[in-house]
Order: structure tokens, then C-alpha cells, then sequence
């Protein structure tokens, strides 16, 4: 059993805020970056497109 | 291995732990990790965060790498940026003396009182709600346009979420912004509005 | 570790940013079956949205007549009460209800 230290509200929420932004956001030069989630490989920023075209097709409709 | 930051132009103080490589016009800004080091925890993507904010205050222009962009070696990095320096200067510029704002709205309360109700009704207070939501965003957003160089709007906004934005404003805009999107939360109590920044210009830094 | 940033702020902003939050981590069959729960309930969720999202649209566009915007919003109703019930059963909140995927963002 562990209780995590909750640090004060809004710093939580800048800290959200910036790891959202170093991830999913920024120039991308290689095109191709492989990230570790959960400890398995993941082809990120394919990952990426694939859902943003999943939600543009829904919209298209 | 090399890890890219950043590039900046005008920089007058490099971070702690980070070093600079003059590539043209441009200053990219890296960090040198252990070749068999993973280097993608929680801490890592923290750091890279933290060091590409403490730029926005020793530059004149930042435009910040989305996280993993990594080369084997100087060389490698020169090679891949080199193939498309004349882009990368061009955003570089328009980043200079450029902040972003991020903006949020979400909806508090989520449902319409549904009691004795019938179907149509209630469906049809759903589309008011909806309808409601929609243009009072859409009223934030104009305001708010206004005041920015350039906006990045989130098309995947679901559930509660009804506004996901960055705005990019010059520093001493910051103030007026603000005190905008407080107007516009004193206006709109059914509406959670987060307002954050300033950050470095990472929507807008586009994909090369 | 990290200054605030935040220059504005109305509300309880943990709806928009319930996810990566530290939670109380317990290991207890209860809280296994509540997680559960939690995943069922979000993607139940998620398909409501969804699916009443499409409804609004076609009312929207005037492609359903009287009985059928009749029809969708009784079943609506009925679910919302349904989760309701189920989120009170499992002493979950709507903040509860959204699975942050890490990287791919949240869910809902």
C-alpha cells in the first residue's frame, strides 16, 4: 500500500500540461520515433497518425 | 548518442546540462545520452520539458523538438538537419519573440436533468446544451484569435473537453489574454477554463 | 520541481486533466474489481458519446423524424440512469471514468 505526495494542485496541472506538450508536440525530424510504453516498443508518432485519421473520418462523415 | 532539445537563434545562456551545435543559421540546442540508454522515463520526458522552457528565457527564438528525436552522432544530427534547413530557419524566425498560451474548456456538469422527461425532450435539451456549449467556444475562440499570430486548435476534444487551443502571442500580450479568458470564465460558470502558459511555441513548430 | 504556470483558472480542472494524477495505489480485491469496473464503465462511456454524438447530428441534419428522436432519447435516458446506478454501485465519480493511455493522450 503507498499514498503518492500530492504536490499542490496547479503545479500538478503545469506538469500535466508539460509532458502533453513534449510528447505530442514540437518539430519532428527523423519521422519515425520509437517510444517505450508500459515497457513495450511503440512506433509513436505512427501511433499518432493513425488515430488522428480515426477521428478525421469520423468527422467526415 | 545525441538527443535535440531545440533549436534556438539568439541564445545568450545555455540550460544547465545542455550543450550547443551551430548548424547555419540556427543553434540546436542537445543533450548526450549513453548509447544503450533507453532514456524515455517519466523523468526523462520532464526534463527534456524543463530544459526546452528554460530556453524561452535565453533566446530570442525557440523551436522546441517533440521528444526522441535522437542521432548517433554530430554528424548524423548536421546530416538530417542540413536536408531541411531553409524550413526549419523559416519556423525558427516566426518563433522569435513568441510565447504560447495554452487554453482549455471543459463542460462541468454533464448531463441535462433527465426527471419525467420524455424521450424528445430530452434529447432535445441535449442538442441545446451541445448547441450552447458550441458557440460560446466558438465566441472564446474569436476573441482570443484575435489577440494571437497563430492558433493551433485541437480537433480531438471528447467528453467534457469542449476546447482544446494554443495561442502564440508576443511576451507583453500575456497580461490581456489572460484577463480575456477570465472574462469569458466570469461569463460562463457551467464551463471549467484553464488557462497555462507562458510556454514555448511547441504547436506550432509543425511536423519537417 | 516545477513553477506553476497557470494564468487562469475557473472550476475543477481535474475534469480536464483527471488522468495522470497520482491516485492512492491499493492492492486490495476490492480495488481490483473497482478497476475493473472503471475500464467497463469508460469505454461504456465512450460509446455513449459516441453514439449520441451521431444522434445530434442527424437531428442536426433532419434526417430523423419525431418517433425516432423520440425512441434514441428514451434509450439515452435509460442508459444514463443505468451508469448512474452502476457508478454508484462502484463509487465512481464521471472524473473516474477516463483511462489516460500515456502517450496516445486520454480516452474520453
Amino acid at each position: 500500500m503507498s499514498v503518492v505526495e500530492r504536490p499542490p494542485l496547479e503545479q500538478q496541472v503545469t506538469l500535466v500540461e508539460l509532458v502533453d506538450r513534449v510528447l505530442g508536440k514540437g518539430v519532428v525530424i527523423t519521422g519515425d520515433i520509437t517510444l517505450s510504453v508500459a515497457g513495450v516498443d511503440l512506433v509513436y508518432v505512427g501511433l499518432r497518425v493513425l488515430l488522428s485519421s480515426v477521428s478525421a473520418l469520423e468527422a467526415a462523415r | 548518442m545525441i538527443h535535440l532539445y531545440a533549436f534556438a537563434c539568439g541564445l545568450r545562456e545555455l540550460p544547465p546540462d545542455a550543450e550547443c551545435v551551430q548548424i547555419g543559421g540556427m543553434s540546436a540546442v542537445v543533450g548526450r545520452i549513453a548509447d544503450g540508454d533507453r532514456c524515455d522515463s517519466h523523468d526523462d520526458v520532464v526534463r527534456h520539458g524543463l530544459v526546452v522552457e528554460a530556453l524561452v528565457e535565453r533566446a530570442d527564438g525557440v523551436l522546441p523538438a517533440r521528444f526522441g528525436e535522437r542521432f548517433t552522432d554530430i554528424e548524423a544530427l548536421e546530416r538530417a538537419v542540413s536536408a531541411r534547413s531553409v524550413e526549419l530557419e523559416r519556423r525558427l524566425r516566426d518563433m522569435r519573440g513568441c510565447v504560447e498560451l495554452a487554453v482549455r474548456v471543459g463542460r462541468t456538469s454533464r448531463d441535462v436533468q433527465r426527471d419525467g422527461l420524455d424521450g424528445a425532450s430530452y434529447l432535445r435539451a441535449r442538442y441545446r446544451a451541445a448547441a450552447e456549449d458550441a458557440a460560446a467556444v466558438s465566441e472564446l475562440h474569436a476573441a482570443l484569435q484575435l489577440r494571437a499570430r497563430a492558433t493551433a486548435v485541437s480537433e480531438q476534444v471528447a467528453g467534457s473537453l469542449l476546447h482544446d487551443a494554443g495561442y502564440l502571442v508576443g511576451r507583453h500580450e500575456i497580461d490581456e489574454f489572460a484577463r480575456d479568458v477570465d472574462a469569458y470564465a466570469s461569463r460562463h460558470p457551467e464551463h471549467t477554463v484553464v488557462c497555462t502558459g507562458p510556454w514555448a511555441p511547441s504547436s506550432f513548430a509543425g511536423a519537417a | 520541481m516545477i513553477d506553476s504556470r497557470v494564468l487562469s483558472a475557473q472550476g475543477d480542472v481535474r475534469d480536464l486533466r483527471a488522468g495522470p494524477m497520482p491516485r492512492r495505489i491499493a492492492a486490495d480485491p476490492e480495488s481490483v474489481e473497482r478497476g475493473l469496473a472503471q475500464l467497463v464503465l469508460t469505454l461504456i462511456e465512450l460509446l455513449r458519446q459516441l453514439m449520441e454524438r451521431q444522434a445530434l447530428h442527424r437531428m442536426e441534419q433532419g434526417s430523423l423524424d419525431d418517433e425516432e428522436i423520440e425512441r434514441l432519447g428514451e434509450t439515452f435516458m435509460k442508459l444514463a440512469d443505468r451508469m448512474d446506478e452502476l457508478k454508484a454501485e462502484f463509487g465512481l465519480h464521471d472524473d473516474d471514468l477516463n483511462l489516460d493511455l500515456g502517450p496516445l493522450g486520454r480516452l474520453l
